[in-house]
């Protein structure tokens, strides 16, 4: 018998690895060439990930990874420990960029960072990871966008990027 | 150097937009995460993380009674076995349309409601192992509106309904 509903229900049928961790689900991810989004018309963009004890000595030996950019739409990044007994516990060390100023930021606890639309952020790296955890990655738009700013990297860093990794999109 | 609990500045410019975990409430008799809104952060959608913690009985007898938004809501179920993404380690029960279509899931799964669409009773019927439940409403504050005379009599008179109250709709 048909089920009416079952078009909304969206099982986890994933297993690709973005950063090191699994994938969870992803939605509306049109721009992600490596991963295959489930497509929700009504639906934002939403990327969540696992990160894995393994994926920071990786993610380490990518220069500069992800580099400063805006979106169009507010972005919320969901930094999510999984230890239940202390859910503030992340388990982990992150560090992350705001501003054309590229004021730093480090942190070891469960922690939401909201990101307004047009606002500058990045570089975000794991620094150490001792308990897996979770990102959840979210544009408040039906679409993600982006734009780089390669001019506030230092030039000795900038030469290292492989731009081609990190185009623009969605600003035209 | 300033610091924010778990959070270390050397500026302070936009030490408002990270917000560390300082929860300590529970639901469902878990642990809240997140909770977020545009009140609690201007321009922010209305988001509410906890977890489930294990039970081999369902935590709530009729669960989260039959409702509409007026937003698009998200529901992500999230296991929290990385060597298996897929595994909720739960079954959770989720009503979905005025017909009350039952589904029960036990992978982690996303359920997409578009606004205006009645759904639940939600509630999870045994979990074995710790999950994260995620809650998005596509709208700066959550609204809800119920529907009790779409629950069977029997169980309509064991929901305490002072819980379950319109918020949102005018």
């Amino acid at each position: 018998m048909a089920r009416k509903y079952e078009q909304y229900i969206h099982p986890y049928t994933d297993g690709r690895r973005p950063v090191g961790g699994p994938v969870i689900a992803s939605i509306n991810g049109t721009f992600l060439p490596n991963i295959k989004s489930v497509m929700i018309p009504g639906s934002n963009f939403y990327l969540f990930h696992w990160v894995l004890p393994s994926s920071s000595p990786q993610m380490q030996n990518i220069p500069l990874f992800h580099p400063p950019h805006i979106h169009k739409d507010a972005e919320l990044l969901f930094h999510i420990g999984t230890n239940p007994d202390d859910p503030g516990d992340l388990g982990a060390e992150v560090e992350f960029y705001m501003g054309e100023e590229m004021e730093r930021y480090v942190f070891n606890r469960s922690t939401v960072v909201f990101i307004p639309a047009g606002v500058v952020h990045s570089p975000w790296r794991i620094l150490k990871t001792v308990r897996p955890w979770i990102v959840l990655q979210i544009a408040q738009g039906s679409e993600h966008t982006e734009k780089f700013f390669p001019e506030l990297v230092p030039e000795e860093m900038r030469d290292k990027v492989d731009w081609s990794l990190w185009p623009d999109h969605g600003f035209n | 150097m300033a610091e924010k609990k778990g959070v270390a500045v050397t500026e302070k410019k936009y030490e408002k937009y990270f917000l560390p975990y300082t929860e300590g409430r529970t639901i469902v008799g878990g642990p809240v995460i997140a909770n977020l809104n545009d009140t609690i952060m201007s321009g922010s959608n209305f988001y509410f993380i906890h977890w489930v913690l294990p039970s081999d009985d369902p935590p709530m007898p009729v669960g989260h009674p039959p409702h509409i938004h007026k937003e698009p809501e998200l529901l992500i179920h999230i296991g929290t076995n990385p060597d298996d993404p897929g595994d909720l380690g739960a079954e959770v029960e989720m009503f979905m349309g005025p017909e009350m279509e039952r589904h029960v899931i036990t992978r982690s799964t996303v359920i997409y409601i578009p606004p205006g669409m009645i759904h639940a009773p939600w509630r999870p019927l045994k979990t074995t192992r710790p999950w994260i439940m995620l809650q998005i409403n596509q709208g700066p504050q959550h609204t809800e509106k119920f529907y009790p005379q779409l629950l069977p009599k029997e169980l309509r008179d064991q929901v305490d309904w002072s819980r379950w109250q319109d918020h949102g709709f005018d």
